[in-house]
């Protein structure tokens, strides 16, 4: 047998969970549009994310395709930049001479080269190049010792500039 | 008022007070459940419509039986209060969904 005190206590919880309801619902009816308005953004948010991923993921596959087919031409362009109070003379000489230290790096990869740089500079940084004088005898014989400046790729040409350096009586000793 | 009335009536209260209710603590629990809550009242006030016929009229088997009940009994006025009941029912039900609609989307 329950008390009236007991009945009390068990009318006073319903009561509560009764009201907790009803406030529930009452916030439910006065927020509930602006909780749907977000829920929206949210899904629009998701959708649009998903989007870009499958963007994202198509041009880094469309990215990869192209770098793996591109390869280094035979046509590749060197410009050397001489000292100022140097002969332009030595210029097309040391072109030419660079473009066939550049004929192991025909058909290789772009991708791999960009990737591997150091490669290109570390071959030229340490090669002595002499060049023969004219006929004449304007052009004395010299040597120079090259230094990589910059390189670049437009497509799947090479493209780079050097810097060559005449070497003195006593680095040459 | 007369037991047929009051009957209609009642008939008529429980099909909207199943509509209200559903609809509104399944709003709450849509909330809790992570679901857009106005939304989902919209479409529980849709599907509880019929729930709420067959609540208030007790079951649909019932009704049925008393139809045959009375048509082979000849007491068409019986069956004419029975079509009455589920028309008032049915009003219930369809004015809760009306409400809920106007509530949520502000026209009728």
């Amino acid at each position: 047998m329950k008390t009236s005190t007991q009945i009390q206590a068990f009318r006073i919880a319903v009561s509560l969970a009764l009201g907790m309801m009803a406030g529930l619902a009452i916030m439910n009816l006065l927020y509930g549009e602006k909780l749907d308005a977000l829920y929206l953004e949210r899904n629009n948010l998701y959708y649009r994310n998903n989007e870009k991923f499958k963007k994202i993921q198509m041009l880094e596959k469309d990215l990869d395709k192209r770098n793996d087919n591109q390869y280094i031409g035979q046509d590749i362009s060197v410009e050397v930049q001489l000292p100022e109070n140097e002969s332009r003379f030595y210029q097309d000489q040391l072109r030419q001479e660079v473009q066939e230290l550049m004929q192991p790096f025909v058909g290789k990869s772009v991708h791999w080269i960009s990737d591997h740089p150091e490669v290109l500079d570390s071959m030229l940084g340490k090669r002595i190049i002499q060049l023969e004088g004219d006929q004449t005898g304007t052009h004395t014989p010299k040597v120079f010792h090259l230094k990589l400046k910059y390189l670049t790729f437009v497509g799947s040409k090479l493209k780079i500039w050097v810097i060559a350096q005449e070497k003195t009586g006593k680095e040459k000793e | 008022m007369g037991e047929f009335w009051s009957t209609a009536v009642i008939n008529y209260c429980i099909a909207l007070g199943v509509v209200l209710g559903g609809s509104m603590l399944g709003g709450i629990g849509a909330f809790f459940g992570n679901e857009p809550p106005m939304d989902t009242m919209l479409h529980l006030s849709e599907q509880l419509k019929i729930w709420a016929l067959v609540a208030a009229l007790g079951g649909t088997f019932d009704t049925i039986k008393s139809f045959e009940i009375h048509i082979l009994g000849g007491e068409l006025n019986q069956v004419f209060q029975q079509l009455a009941f589920i028309l008032s029912a049915f009003f219930g039900a369809h004015f809760g969904t009306i409400l809920i609609r106007w509530l949520i989307q502000g026209d009728l």
